[in-house]
């Protein structure tokens, strides 16, 4: 829900007024967002630039303004109104929309940016004018690993640098400002569109188009004191709880954003990077031996379970050993995350240990049998013949037929002959006289992988087209 | 009776060298070993041998110690006296009273949760792999799930496996079956967007398959085979909506269009 939209005209006003009273709330809500705090100064010698809003003005492209509720999206000429696949969203699609080119906004670059952040100034009307908010600011270049681009202060890393918030990723800002990411997130979080200034540190002080030309200073004469002054008025009584309203929402907001980011290409990359680094903890079960785990979700629906671990090596999920993890939404991670990344690197030697994984250990060359799309010896390694725990009383095992007897050994168990899973060669054994076009397959090395690019290159090949094919639908 | 000693104790001379020891940081999988037991001498057979300075070792532990000696000694003698309580704490939590202590701590979850998801934080006992000391450091045993888990602090997993043995936890459930919790066969399918992901769908069916025969051979011998369902017919949410297990118990075909098979190709998706 747009909250935004549901407001009448002068709380709007206020919302948008919010730009200056922001900061200094903010550091009372939560006290880590160094850059909002900067922000709030210049916002304070720049007051009127920060009301020279008109939240209602028309745009030229406005037309889809009345269904998504923000013209950011109707400058993209994007539609997110039309509920989209989620997870076709989220599926790596980062930079496929063919996005308009903001030749105007080129000036905003990041460098700019970074300046007004170190010095922290309350001068620089330039680049305020400049932080336009339809436009946001256009990355200088792709840069898909922010955690070495480093934005050392931006809400994002502040965010993942804060405790308990060690599994994430820090989603790169182009992923974000690209709406197609962003589809169906609008219905889920409350001050949307506050949640998503806050996450890409922008000023909100502008509604729409107008700040196009550099003349905000004139608009704020046109907007009229009136408005202005309610704007204030209102900011002093409900800014407070606003600012920890947006906060949450921009956590939340953020945090669906990257359960979409981590299953895209970059963001599964870095995730692999943090993986490497052992970020994600081990296994706490005994056999699998320290295997590194993936932070996963129960649920793709917030506020329904925390954050959990999928160990590789036994197929299993546990619970974060430590308490300040069960504060982490596992919608921020969501279900596919853990199979995915398995599936997308499966190089990863999972029977390797501690320091080997540090050193990138891949699964060894003579050891490269397929089985079922994975290499066979990462098929839950951890688990079966001597990794099962047999009960013992004296050194006697307990019986199955005892009535304390194991009853759960199946769980861990795994065929001896890891062959034996692979279940359509051996439906091919027993009915040989059924159709064959899949005893081709049946060779497990080489085929499966062939098999993998062509499917691979239709999911980035293919589905720009689908997206293309929706926008105009939900357009015309 | 109560005499000088003290090394960490010094503050606290009314608290027996026993209290102290299980009180102290690290130590809470430990339960209180009775004096009657400790003055039996034939409870102790064959621990002197395992341990340096036993009868002084002894004393300390049963508070008699009187022996004025120099802190290196005094530091080896509590060093022999925490390593004989470990020792004879294995031979204590076997007995009724012992058994009575544990479970007691059980309860209370004292030696912590199970990590596992699915086993809902189902209450852990502590267990040796192997009866010799120093050798192997303790480890959590899982009743729901029958596993074995690390200690989630640093502190407990220094502790020696053998102060509590490879037995106990398993006589613990003989003597008091009422504790088994039940078993379910809930578990965790990594799925894609909702599909399962073949290689590790395929361990799942497989893994069903032993399953059903364990019941099945269960139901054979009419012994309670602790699932909450009895007949084998599969009681279990999946935690998601669809649960091919039921095809399995009904011995249905296999269903395999479900399973991603992104690298796979051994699986037509579209059949």
């Amino acid at each position: 829900m747009d909250t935004t939209e549901a407001l009448p005209q002068d709380q709007r006003a206020t919302v948008a007024g919010r730009s200056w009273s922001r900061g200094d709330g903010t550091c009372s809500a939560t006290g880590h967002h160094h850059r909002r705090t900067s922000t709030a100064q210049r916002n304070c010698e720049g007051e009127g630039e920060g009301s020279a809003r008109a939240p209602d003005s028309p745009t030229p492209n406005l037309t889809q303004r009345d269904e998504t509720g923000t013209n950011r999206a109707a400058r993209r000429r994007i539609t997110p109104a039309k509920e989209r696949d989620r997870n076709a969203g989220a599926q790596g699609t980062a930079h496929r929309l063919p996005l308009a080119p903001h030749a105007s906004s080129a000036p905003s670059s990041a460098a700019s940016r970074h300046a007004d952040a170190i010095n922290g100034l309350p001068s620089l009307s330039p680049p305020i004018a400049l932080r336009r908010r339809g436009t946001f600011r256009p990355p200088p270049k792709p840069h898909a690993m922010s955690t070495s681009s480093g934005t050392p202060e931006s809400w994002i890393s502040s965010f993942c640098s804060l405790l308990g918030h060690e599994y994430f990723a820090e989603v790169s800002e182009e992923f974000i400002e690209d709406d197609f990411n962003l589809t169906g997130l609008q219905s889920q979080v409350a001050m949307y569109k506050e949640a998503l200034e806050m996450i890409l540190d922008v000023e909100p002080e502008d509604d729409d188009e107008e700040d196009e030309e550099e003349e905000e200073e004139e608009d704020e004469s046109i907007e009229g004191v009136d408005r202005m002054r309610a704007g204030e008025r209102r900011n002093h009584s409900r800014i407070a709880s606003d600012l920890s309203v947006i906060e949450s929402s921009a956590e939340m907001l953020y945090g669906l954003i990257h359960q979409r980011f981590i299953c895209s290409r970059a963001g599964i990359q870095q995730m692999s990077e943090k993986y490497e680094l052992g970020h994600f903890g081990v296994c706490p079960r005994s056999h699998c031996e320290q295997a590194r785990t993936l932070p996963v979700g129960l649920s793709d629906i917030p506020g329904e379970d925390t954050v959990k671990l999928f160990c590789p090596a036994c197929l299993d999920v546990y619970v974060p050993p430590n308490s300040r993890f069960q504060t982490v939404d596992g919608a921020f991670f969501g279900r596919t995350f853990g199979a995915l990344f398995l599936l997308t690197f499966p190089e990863y030697d999972l029977t390797k240990r501690g320091a080997e994984v540090l050193a990138g250990a891949r699964v060894s060359e003579d050891a490269k049998d397929m089985l079922n799309g994975m290499y066979a010896c990462n098929t839950a390694p951890g688990l079966g013949g001597n990794k099962i725990y047999r009960p013992r009383i004296y050194g006697f095992r307990v019986s199955e037929v005892a009535r304390s007897g194991p009853r759960m050994q199946w769980l861990r168990d795994k065929p001896q002959d890891i062959s034996e899973l692979d279940e359509a060669r051996r439906y091919a054994e027993e009915n040989p006289d059924s159709e064959d076009d899949d005893d081709a397959s049946m060779n497990p090395g080489g085929r499966p992988i062939r098999r993998l690019r062509p499917r691979r290159r239709n999911g980035q090949g293919g589905s720009p087209m689908a997206v293309e094919t929706n926008g105009a639908e939900s357009e015309l | 009776m109560m005499d000088e000693f003290g090394s960490e104790s010094d503050s606290d001379y009314t608290s027996y060298w026993r209290d102290w020891f299980i009180s102290s940081r690290g130590n809470e999988y430990f339960c209180e070993i009775d004096e009657d037991y400790l003055t039996d001498r034939f409870n102790l057979t064959g621990l002197n041998t395992e341990v340096q300075y036993y009868q002084y070792a002894l004393d300390l532990i049963t508070d008699v110690f009187d022996l004025d000696c120099d802190d290196d000694m005094r530091e080896t003698i509590e060093k022999s006296a925490r390593h004989l309580y470990g020792l004879i704490h294995a031979r204590y939590i076997v007995t009724t009273r012992g058994l009575a202590k544990m479970l007691d701590k059980y309860k209370k979850a004292d030696f912590g949760k199970c990590p596992r998801v699915f086993c809902h934080s189902h209450p852990l006992l502590p267990m040796g792999q192997t009866d010799v000391a120093n050798q192997k450091p303790v480890k959590l045993y899982c009743a729901r799930c029958e596993d074995v888990y690390n200690p989630k602090s640093s502190r407990h997993a220094a502790i020696d496996g053998a102060y509590f043995g490879t037995s106990f936890h398993n006589i613990m459930f003989q003597v008091y079956p009422a504790l088994l919790p039940p078993k379910t066969a809930e578990r965790y399918v990594p799925r894609v967007y909702g599909f399962r992901v073949h290689a590790a769908a395929a361990l799942v069916r497989w893994q069903s398959v032993r399953r059903t025969d364990m019941l099945r051979r269960l139901r054979k011998m009419e012994v309670e085979s602790g699932f909450k369902n009895e007949n084998g017919e599969d009681e279990e949410i999946d935690d998601e909506e669809d649960d091919d297990d039921e095809d399995l118990l009904e011995g249905e075909p296999v269903d395999l269009d479900h399973d991603v098979a992104i690298e796979g190709g051994n699986v037509n998706p579209v059949a």
